[in-house]
């Protein structure tokens, strides 16, 4: 693996890991009755950029390397199911990330308070939050097992 | 210094942060339930408490997922399918979910800072304990089964301490 190749593997992850930090900080936010709207805007914002980026630096290490020699060692190596299952449903289920984390930006930024002090909205947007959370913590996990998988 | 000194270092910070933000949390809360409420000078130590604890948690993911990756980067890839990483993660996990519920107040406080508590001296003590948890062959059900055990033995003795306190909540 090169240089660049290896710094592309790290942001892919650093920055997934940013995005499910701000989904924490703003799920966090969200169960507060008078959650402060800056940093409600400041954490999705965060969270877009991270999944974003982290999309861009997985999907150039994808295409440019993981497609080749990876996918190869893990196919034959003990746990083929590794590349069959985690990362074919991490690869679809990732996707949505950055545009949920769009959705609920633009929630805060265009919606407002009148978003946020409505109780129904509010419930409705950390529900969002957290599902996006749980798909960020699952292909979090489902990278692990993939590289654990590389022999 | 490489980053594997770093990693540690900062493994440690975040993991001292918790661990003391865990315990001083829970002293405080005894302390502030003592005469059964919490005034503005108790929460406010308490909040500060629970930003140190949260600054401890990123620090520890952060450095966490610093070793997968040099791990990954190394050749050590075997190392991030070992059931204790996992277990660490899943008591990492139940940190974060805890955290949440406690937020959304949808666990009792007794039992959310006994599981804050137990969660984060097991998260500091799965790595050391290694050698003991592989002399007896330990799978990742076992150590959960363990980490589950410490979390019932921390909330009687927390329950313990309540009772001794006159405390009802």
């Amino acid at each position: 693996m090169t240089q660049t190749l290896a710094t592309l593997l790290i942001a892919h992850i650093v920055l997934g890991l940013i995005g499910i930090g701000a989904l924490f900080a703003l799920a966090m936010a969200l169960l507060k009755k008078m959650p402060s709207m800056r940093f409600l805007r400041i954490s999705s914002l965060i969270a877009v950029i991270g999944f974003i980026l982290s999309w861009i630096s997985g999907g150039y290490y994808y295409v440019t390397y993981y497609g080749g020699p990876v996918k190869a060692a893990i196919k034959a190596g003990p746990n083929p199911w590794a590349h069959a299952f985690f990362m074919e449903a991490k690869e679809h289920v990732f996707l949505l990330l950055p545009f949920i984390s769009l959705a609920l930006a633009c929630a805060f930024f265009f919606g407002g308070e009148r978003i946020v002090s409505d109780d129904k909205k509010r419930h409705a947007l950390l529900a969002i939050t957290l599902i996006a959370g749980l798909i960020g913590v699952f292909s979090t996990l489902s990278g692990v097992i993939i590289s654990g998988s590389v022999r | 210094m490489d980053w594997h000194t770093i990693l540690i270092a900062l493994h440690l910070i975040g993991t001292v942060l918790g661990v003391g933000g865990a315990t001083f949390a829970e002293i405080f809360l005894l302390k502030s339930l003592r005469d059964g409420e919490i005034d503005p000078l108790e929460s406010s130590f308490l909040k500060v408490t629970y930003r140190v604890i949260r600054i401890g948690l990123a620090l520890l993911v952060l450095s966490g997922f610093g070793f997968l990756i040099l791990y990954r980067l190394t050749g050590l890839e075997e190392r991030l399918l070992s059931p204790l990483l996992w277990a660490k993660l899943a008591i990492v996990g139940i940190i974060l979910a805890n955290a949440i519920l406690l937020q959304a107040r949808k666990i009792p406080l007794w039992l959310g800072s006994a599981l804050s508590l137990a969660s984060w001296y097991g998260a500091m003590l799965i790595i050391p304990l290694r050698s003991v948890f592989k002399s007896i062959n330990a799978g990742f059900f076992d150590v959960i089964l363990i980490y589950a055990a410490f979390v019932i033995i921390t909330a009687t003795i927390l329950f313990g301490i309540r009772r001794a306190l006159g405390i009802r909540h």
